[in-house]
């Protein structure tokens, strides 16, 4: 693949590419769906290039199915990027050139394609049966996915890297009714350590939301208003996320997000800290190479409430290069790229996306951050997420009760919490001792899988909505 | 050697498959994005591949699909490994057989012949109409054409194809005035034909920006509320859309079900799923198991009338298929056709207007909302359809005038019982996604404002 990848580079170059890339992809993919009892079993394999072409400073991208259809497709991009204009402002930011051959993972315990298609639809029919089993549950729905695959990629300043990826992701909704009332509840587990890792996760995902259901069923509707609360790591996770993530991802910083002008600036209490983290093992949102060929690192984005860094792509990096030294930005700020350029696959180009996202631990005990609040909420899991660039946030709550006088007490349904990420990132009182990654998929118009987490966290206010 | 599918499922059936489906798409998508004020990236994207679904005996069904042409036994016989593994299922019906077609119009052959250049042109247009005034900044859009072959193939007789073409633009916009920013305003443009205007898009997401630097204040309590036609698709495509599904009716698992006949609304609100609506983003000949596209009736002068149902769903009730059988309607990223089984889904939800202008709408409320667009709604539960979104961009409505933006507030309450609070629509139509709907104003909602409880 080697040889007949970095043969078009010269064919690139020579027909006016500043730069080329080319990511060659086969996936494999098997989707189950068990809904209802009914199972709906689908396997695929795809397979396809995405080009890549730098030229007068603006980006053209073609993709193509096939390997004989790969000059076109350079050629293709070429005209695209001569399209869209006279001289662009884009130029990439240096990496080193690599030459490797990784699997993400590193240690995959049984590959899901050693799973057979019959193997799998008895563990998801298990897990069926267990929640159907329990007191309240009505309906369950499982979709469990799989994706391994190899990426070959190349481009025109000599970088080679093969990269071997496994995921395994399900997602377990289940839904309860007593009387008139309905709950949904949700689980998620991923993993990029094969499929053992999700038989040993399932069991502790089934017990955690048949409780929810049970326990959501029981629950009352909360007050409006804002309100003390205690966020678990699931939720602190989404956060994280949802409403500082996407501010900080660097083109969507450029695009008017209210943190462009903060740069290196306190934007938070001093309690936080926020990494975002491809190297850890195991983890969903972890890799070796992003898609433009930058090893993926731990980037502190906030460092004692202070922004030192925006996760970058080579272009973006280059940008706030500039940007840094034109403003006079501290020197602590970082602009180097972080490996944050990923594509969903082979037929769209790279965009900045997270890895794992966290607030790092603190010291406080969950009695410490319950401590001296008289009426407030403890918000424990959520139901979906979204973060405006102006810095406004909303997060379906599917799990909260209420805390009256330091306790955690009854559970309260239909919780949604929305705010202003800085208001609400300086209002931080207390960061727990304990951390949590979970596992999930992002959309900004490609699919992502990432982690997210941190510790329990105590915010002094925030804007609680109830139906 | 090209997917041939009339070979594929007479050798699936070879192999062992009783029945046997394919369908393939190739799609050419062309698209100019915009980012950070400027042409970004302008791509071209081509696809080709088909999915098969394999029956063998007692309803056991298999799907596999592939991208690669000359892997089609291959393709075949790992459909038939996938139904192997599947359960019996006595209510399979086999596939749809061969019925009238009625041409619809959705493809224009001057979109197919669009240019780079033009693409890219339109994107120029969009992003010089919204720079017009310096205090906005576009950030985020793009133009796009895609041209969609389809083919469906099946052992049932059906062996039918259609060409399609889709034209779309969108812009996002930030104003920023005396350090005041406004939040996203997002305007958009689509059409089966050459019929966009992004100039409008562009000075349309620059005059909502703009308007946005102004802040009025409301406190919080049960208001008069309008709602834009992208504000109520989004807060239907993750309710209403989901409870009309005829598969969610019989796993009861929708509000609406057992509801025949009853009275769910207004008496102001019609709605119908209609797959054959002239220039509809979402009509086609026929739907993705190659059953005719239809005109259905949901509610009908606020009495609910029926449920949209694919092959499988409405057989199980002894029905008639209404050709709402769709593939690759994911939320998440781009999911292409043939890489999914065919689900139930809308084609065009058309919510029949009413006979008021929109300024007749405003001018009657005293104390209200105006929202533009909703964040979070798919935080909303499609089963009971509860609710509670941020409302942005949001406008407050005093004494029959609109006046600024109203910052952080929220909306909370039932997608499904806020169609009995319907007090009025618009004589004005317009198309949001799957949703072609007037302007549409329901009374009492819940607004959560922020420093008030």
């Amino acid at each position: 693949m080697r040889d007949l990848l970095e043969k078009f580079m010269s064919i690139g170059t020579s027909l006016g590419a500043e730069y080329l890339d080319l990511r060659a992809q086969k996936i494999e993919k098997t989707e189950v769906l068990l809904k209802e009892n009914k199972i709906e079993i689908s396997t695929g394999i795809l397979g396809g290039i995405g080009i890549r072409a730098l030229v007068g400073g603006r980006w053209g991208f073609s993709s193509v199915t096939k390997l004989d259809s790969i000059e076109s497709g350079i050629k293709e991009a070429i005209s695209m990027a001569r399209a869209s204009g006279k001289k662009g402002s884009i130029d990439l930011e240096e990496v080193p050139t690599v030459e490797d051959s990784v699997t993400v993972g590193r240690k995959v315990d049984l590959d899901p394609r050693a799973v057979t298609p019959e193997e799998k639809v008895s563990v998801l029919g298990e897990m069926n049966n267990k929640l159907i089993g329990i007191q309240g549950v009505k309906a369950v729905t499982i979709e469990y996915l799989d994706v391994s695959g190899r990426q070959y990629f190349c481009n025109s300043e000599g970088s080679y890297i093969e990269e071997d990826k496994t995921y395994v992701w399900t997602k377990i909704t289940a839904i309860g009714r007593k009387r008139d009332v309905i709950v949904t509840g949700r689980e998620e587990i991923g993993t990029t350590s094969g499929f053992s890792e999700f038989l040993d996760k399932k069991d502790r995902a089934i017990e955690k939301l048949g409780n929810r259901i049970e326990m959501q069923l029981e629950s009352k509707a909360p007050k409006g208003g804002e309100f003390p609360v205690v966020v678990g790591p699931e939720l602190v996770g989404v956060l994280v996320h949802e409403a500082l993530g996407h501010l900080a991802e660097a083109d969507l910083t450029l695009s008017g997000s209210i943190i462009r002008p903060l740069l290196g600036k306190k934007i938070a209490s001093s309690l936080i800290n926020v990494y975002d983290d491809g190297t850890i093992e195991g983890a969903f949102g972890s890799f070796f190479y992003d898609d433009e060929g930058t090893p993926s690192q731990r980037t502190q984005l906030i460092k004692e409430g202070k922004l030192v860094s925006l996760m970058y792509d080579r272009e973006h990096a280059m940008k706030f290069k500039r940007i840094s030294e034109e403003e006079g930005i501290i020197d602590e700020f970082n602009t180097s790229p972080t490996g944050n350029a990923r594509a969903e696959s082979y037929s769209v180009p790279p965009i900045i996306r997270m890895s794992n996202t966290y607030v790092s631990k603190g010291d406080m005990s969950m009695e410490e951050l319950l401590e001296g609040i008289k009426f407030g909420y403890y918000l424990v899991s959520f139901r979906g997420g979204q973060a405006n660039l102006d810095g406004t946030f909303q997060v379906g709550v599917q799990e909260a009760y209420e805390i009256s006088n330091g306790e955690i007490s009854n559970p309260v349904r239909s919780v949604s919490i929305s705010g202003n990420t800085l208001e609400t990132l300086n209002r931080v009182e207390g960061v727990g001792e304990d951390f949590h990654l979970i596992s999930g998929r992002c959309g900004k118009g490609q699919m992502a899988f990432v982690g997210s987490g941190g510790p329990h966290l105590k915010i002094g206010g925030i804007l609680v909505g109830g139906a | 050697m090209p997917f041939d599918l009339s070979l594929i499922i007479r050798k699936a059936e070879k192999f062992g498959a009783k029945e046997a489906e394919a369908f393939l798409i190739r799609r050419r998508k062309m698209s100019s994005e915009i980012k950070g004020g400027e042409i970004d990236l302008s791509s071209t994207k081509l696809e080709e591949g088909v999915g098969l679904r394999v029956v063998l005996d007692k309803g056991r069904v298999g799907f596999s699909y592939s991208n690669d042409p000359s892997k089609q036994e291959e393709l075949i016989k790992k459909s038939i490994k996938v139904a192997r593994a599947n359960e019996e299922d006595e209510n399979w019906p086999s596939f749809p057989c061969c019925k009238n077609y009625r041409r619809v119009k959705n493809f224009y052959k001057e979109v197919v012949n669009m240019g780079s250049d033009e693409v890219v042109e339109m994107s120029k247009l969009m992003l010089d109409s919204a720079k017009l005034d310096e205090r906005v900044q576009p950030f985020f859009g793009s133009s796009e054409v895609t041209y969609d072959f389809r083919e469906l193939c099946n052992t049932q007789g059906i062996h039918v194809e259609e060409e399609s073409t889709l034209l779309s633009l969108n812009l996002s916009t930030i104003a920023r005035e005396n350090g005041k920013v406004s939040p996203i305003c997002f305007e958009y443009d689509v059409s089966r034909s050459k019929d966009v205007d992004p100039e409008r898009v562009g000075r349309e997401a620059s005059e909502i920006a703009l308007k946005c630097l102004e802040h009025s204040k409301i406190e919080s309590g049960e208001k008069d509320v309008l709602f834009s036609q992208e504000a109520l698709m989004m807060l239907w495509l993750f309710t209403i859309s989901q409870g009309i599904k005829g598969d969610q009716v019989q796993r009861e698992t929708s509000f609406l079900a057992g509801k025949i006949g009853e009275k769910v609304a207004s008496e102001k609100v019609s709605l119908s799923d209609d797959g054959t609506l002239e220039g509809g983003v979402f009509s086609h000949s026929f739907d993705d198991e190659g059953v005719p596209c239809q005109k259905t009736e949901i509610i009908s002068d606020g009495t609910l009338k029926g449920f949209i149902y694919d092959h499988y769903s409405a057989r199980k009730e002894g029905k008639e298929s209404t050709g709402n059988a769709w593939r690759g309607r994911d939320f998440f990223g781009e999911k292409l056709p043939y890489t999914s089984v065919p689900r139930v889904a809308t084609t065009n939800l058309v919510l029949e207007k009413g006979r008021k202008s929109l300024d007749q709408l405003i001018d009657e409320i005293d104390e209200g909302v105006l929202v533009r667009s909703l964040q979070g709604a798919h935080s909303s539960d499609p089963e009971s359809g509860s609710f509670s979104v941020v409302a942005t961009p949001s406008f407050l409505i005093e004494k029959g005038e609109v006046k600024g933006l109203l910052r952080g507030i929220m909306l909370s309450g039932n997608a499904f019982s806020l169609l009995e609070k319907v007090r009025e629509l618009s004589r004005e139509t317009r198309t949001a996604y799957f949703l072609v709907a007037p302007w549409i104003l329901f009374e009492d909602v819940r607004v959560i404002a922020k420093g008030s409880s």
